[in-house]
C-alpha cells in the first residue's frame, strides 16, 4: 500500500481510479432518477386507462440488484488496486 | 407519454411485454465483455509483480470496461423492461425506451386500421412463440409480439367493436 504514495504518478493513478468510481456511482444516481422519471410516466398512463394494477414495476427487484452490485464492484476494485495483490 | 390524448370512454384491453428473447443479444454481448474484463484483471495480477506498467494498463482497461458494460447492460435492461403493448379499446400503443437516447411511440388507431396479420416466421419465432403483428398490409408493423395470434385477436374484437 506505500507504493500507491510512492510517487505522483501512482498518486495520480489512485485520483484516477477515485474518480472513475465517483463517476459510476453518480451514473447509478442519475439512472436511478431517470428510470423513476419514465417508470411514473408509464404508471400515469395506465392509471389514466383505469388499470394500474395490470403493470409491476421492474424496478422493484432490479433497481436493489442494480445498486448492490455498483457498490461490490467499487469496493472490489478500489481495494483490488490499494492492495495489489501479486498472482506470480 | 400520449396520456393527454385519451379518448372518453378509453379503456385498456390488455398489457404486454415484448417477448423475451430481446434480451438474449444484450446477455451474450454483456457476459463475453465481463469475461473481457476478468481477463484483463487477471493479468494485471499476474504481470503486478514483474512489470508494474503493464499490470497498470491492463488493470485501468479491466476497469473500464467493467464499469462501462455493467452500466450499460443495467441501463439497456431498466429500458427494455419498459417496452411495451397496450392495447385499449380504441387503438394500439408500442412504447420503446431507451432511457434519455430515445422513446418511441407508435400508436394505431382503430379508426384507420382495419386489418391485422399476425405472423410468425422461422423455427425461432414458432418454437418460442413469438411474432409480428402487421397491421393494414404492412402500413404499421410491430415485432415481438408474445402470442401474436392471441394479441390479434384481441385487437380484432376492439376494432369490430369501433
Amino acid at each position: 500500500m506505500d507504493s500507491l504514495l510512492s510517487s505522483p504518478g501512482m498518486l495520480a493513478a489512485l485520483a484516477l481510479v477515485l474518480l472513475m468510481q465517483a463517476a459510476s456511482l453518480l451514473l447509478l444516481l442519475v439512472n436511478r432518477q431517470l428510470f423513476r422519471a419514465q417508470s411514473g410516466r408509464y404508471k400515469k398512463l395506465l392509471a389514466d386507462l383505469g388499470d394500474v394494477t395490470a403493470w409491476k414495476n421492474p424496478g422493484r427487484i432490479l433497481f436493489p440488484v442494480y445498486f448492490l452490485l455498483t457498490v461490490s464492484i467499487t469496493i472490489a476494485t478500489t481495494t483490488l488496486f490499494v492492495w495489489q495483490p501479486h498472482i506470480l | 407519454m400520449p396520456s393527454s390524448s385519451l379518448e372518453h370512454g378509453e379503456q385498456l384491453e390488455q398489457l404486454c411485454d415484448e417477448h423475451w428473447i430481446k434480451y438474449v443479444g444484450t446477455v451474450i454481448l454483456a457476459t463475453l465483455l465481463f469475461g473481457i474484463s476478468l481477463l484483463l484483471f487477471l493479468l494485471a495480477g499476474l504481470s503486478a509483480h514483474h512489470y508494474m506498467w503493464l499490470s497498470h494498463l491492463t488493470f485501468f482497461a479491466g476497469l473500464t470496461l467493467l464499469l462501462f458494460t455493467h452500466h450499460w447492460f443495467f441501463m439497456s435492461l431498466l429500458s427494455e423492461l419498459l417496452d411495451s403493448i397496450i392495447i385499449t379499446n380504441r387503438r394500439l400503443m408500442r412504447i420503446h425506451f431507451r432511457l434519455i437516447f430515445q422513446e418511441d411511440i407508435l400508436e394505431i388507431s382503430f379508426d384507420r386500421m382495419k386489418t391485422v396479420d399476425a405472423q410468425k416466421h422461422g423455427l425461432l419465432q414458432n418454437l418460442l412463440h413469438y411474432g409480428t403483428l402487421v397491421f393494414e398490409s404492412k402500413l404499421a408493423t410491430i415485432t415481438l409480439v408474445p402470442h401474436p395470434n392471441r394479441v390479434a385477436h384481441v385487437i380484432q374484437k376492439a376494432m369490430l367493436s369501433r
